[in-house]
């Protein structure tokens, strides 16, 4: 009869059951309750791709075993039951990262083998603009799914009673001590650099980027918000799960772990992915329904160019997409483009553009000119038009001769979800150097762009409109 | 084409080509280690009914080589047993399991493979009760035991999809 097999080739039948048939004969008598300890161990493996406990030895000593069921059961409920439902979110969430490393696999393999960070060369050559430029980053990933998921490889470089951090394990190759999704969000990380995965926001020179936590650290930041605000057992806090952190800014993206009443008209719902606006007067702001919704969303701005990679760095701006526009006037080259930041209050929207002005290598020298001042009409979605005036751009003067290009990012508010914003730069022309043609006041003084003399020497630069928008996917 | 022979248990002497007889690893071992010979090998764990099956199995898998499947780590586990095999492991139970030893035994992996799928089907979609009926299985929990193991595993009874 069957339990007359030996254990070993029962022990093979068992790695043909998933949970609830192993649950279900787990039932029938104290041979098979025995049995199964190990083939939950080897469900981690088949179902989350998961090797190694944080606190595990590579012997196959009993506790480890022990732990495998409670370990499934954990990540189980985090990821796959929805409101007491099953929702299977796991294989979702997996689908979406083989598509995530097929984008990067297509778009970015000589820089993730080996990139020497390049990036803002060209600003730099700009004058005045000061970008911190990180010194030489070199990385090696494994680019096959298959090496992220190679047990062997695991039980060889483990020694026992070893406690890596996920990092650590991913620069030794290892399978960190996590979940399919986090081992590879943590090597995606790696791919992308230290600025994070879910892209960059720079505004004023100002870089911030939000990285997807290990169940570990994840945990730890829960623990640690606790005990730093002294969190009462009715806390909204108590009930939000952080899955991402910003560095900067120490925001996360929570996921809510029980639903959350807040007002009449406003409930979180278990799985909704929210974040809190720095002033804890406004409600926590809904960026998806699920996890795997969140994921979604941030692969297909990659597939759709939302999001752009720019040496090792996702960067939120568009580098050719449907939402950035593009025109030259008198030779200068001006790109506009925006992305909506979710982080306001829930009364206006907050919107961070990107504007580059450049000038082709070939131009004519002789069109080199400076940037004075600049126009805004913004436009909302009640086709009210905010007009600004104002001298020079985050309180600079670039100049702009063949060959240079010069960037920067500012911010811009929105009463409703949509709106658009367009207008002109007033330029001086000048020399190759810098040089006015004719004299002319102190352009860097706040009130010279105003001086009727130098008015007249001015030529404009039209910046096309482009559009602000929440939606934007 | 040179052939072997294989002794069985029960003392009953096969002649099979050498290559069909290799599919079996320990067997290949064997060979391996004697080198030719023309004395028959004997397998003292396995009985002529079925020595005689698995060597069917051996001989059907030589001449119909099952292409080689990427690697779908996904889907790897459920219903897919070619239908050759799927007929082929169409027996009652106690040879089902000697086959399974045996396979184990002489060390034939796709066929320890497709007879432990074959168990494994036989449990999917059975409650504790039906699996215990079908196999046999004497229940020697408290009722108090098997209640907590219930409740304790009452999840993974998928209430979704």
């Amino acid at each position: 009869m069957l339990l007359e097999l030996p254990f070993e080739t029962l022990q093979i039948i068992l790695t043909f059951l998933n949970r609830k048939e192993l649950a279900r004969l787990e039932i029938t008598c104290s041979l098979f309750q025995e049995l199964t300890r190990r083939a939950w161990y080897n469900l981690l493996k088949t179902d989350y791709l998961l090797v190694s406990f944080p606190s595990s030895s590579s012997s196959s000593s009993s506790p480890m075993i022990e732990e495998a069921k409670k370990e499934y059961y954990q990540i189980y409920q985090r990821f796959e039951v929805y409101d007491g439902v099953t929702i299977g979110t796991y294989q979702t969430i997996k689908r979406i990262w083989d598509r995530i490393l097929d984008w990067v696999h297509d778009n970015d393999q000589q820089s993730l083998l080996r990139f020497n960070n390049t990036r803002f060369k060209n600003n730099q050559q700009a004058n005045g603009l000061n970008i911190n430029t990180d010194s030489s980053i070199e990385f090696s990933i494994p680019l096959q799914p298959s090496s992220f998921v190679n047990p062997t490889h695991q039980h060889k470089t483990a020694k026992k009673g070893e406690t890596d951090s996920a990092l650590t394990v991913v620069r030794k190759m290892q399978l960190p001590s996590d979940y399919l999704v986090s081992v590879i969000m943590v090597n995606g990380q790696e791919v992308i650099g230290d600025h994070g995965f879910f892209g960059t926001l720079e505004s004023y020179g100002q870089r911030i980027s939000s990285t997807l936590l290990s169940i570990e650290a994840s945990h730890k930041i829960y623990v640690a918000r606790f005990e730093r605000f002294r969190i009462n057992s009715d806390s909204m806090f108590r009930k939000l799960w952080p899955i991402t952190l910003c560095r900067q800014t120490h925001r996360t993206h929570n996921m809510v772990m029980e639903t959350i009443q807040l007002t009449d008209d406003l409930t979180l719902q278990v799985g909704q992915i929210v974040i809190i606006p720095s002033n804890s007067r406004y409600a926590p702001i809904i960026v998806a329904n699920s996890f795997a919704e969140f994921l979604d969303t941030m692969i297909t701005r990659l597939e759709t160019h939302v999001y752009t990679l720019r040496g090792n760095t996702i960067i939120r701006y568009p580098e050719t997409s449907p939402y950035i526009t593009e025109t030259v006037t008198n030779g200068v080259r001006v790109k506009g483009s925006a992305v909506y930041n979710p982080s306001s209050d829930r009364n206006t929207r907050l919107f961070f553009y990107r504007i580059t002005i450049s000038m082709d290598a070939d131009e004519d020298p002789s069109r080199s000119c400076i940037l004075i001042s600049r126009h805004w009409d913004i436009r909302d979605g009640n086709d009210e038009i905010n007009q600004v005036n104002g001298h020079a751009v985050i309180g600079q003067n670039p100049l702009i001769k063949p060959g240079t290009k010069f960037e920067y990012c500012s911010m811009c508010e929105l009463r409703n979800d949509n709106g658009q914003m367009s207008g002109y730069f007033l330029m001086l022309p000048t020399n190759q150097n810098g040089t006015p043609y004719s004299a002319v006041p102190d352009i860097q003084d706040e009130e010279s762009w105003e001086d009727p003399n130098l008015q007249d020497l001015l030529v404009p630069v039209i910046v096309p409109p482009f559009i602000l928008t929440i939606n934007q996917v | 084409m040179s052939t072997i022979k294989l002794e069985s248990a029960d003392e009953k002497v096969f002649e099979v080509e050498r290559d069909i007889a290799c599919m079996a690893v320990t067997i290949k071992n064997m060979l391996e280690d004697i080198g030719e010979t023309d004395t028959a090998i004997p397998l003292p764990n396995v009985t002529s009914n079925i020595l005689e099956k698995v060597l069917e199995y051996c001989k059907h898998h030589k001449e119909h080589p099952t292409p080689q499947q990427d690697e779908k780590k996904d889907e790897k586990r459920l219903d897919d047993i070619p239908p050759w095999d799927r007929e082929f492991c169409k027996v009652d139970q106690p040879t089902l399991f000697e086959l399974i030893l045996a396979a184990n035994y002489l060390d034939i992996k796709p066929l320890l493979d497709v007879t432990c799928k074959t168990v494994a089907n036989m449990i999917r979609g059975k409650t504790p009760e039906e699996i215990r009926k079908i196999f046999n299985i004497k229940n020697d929990f408290t009722p108090e035991e098997e209640e907590q193991i219930r409740k304790e595993n009452e999840w993974c009874e998928d209430k979704g999809n």
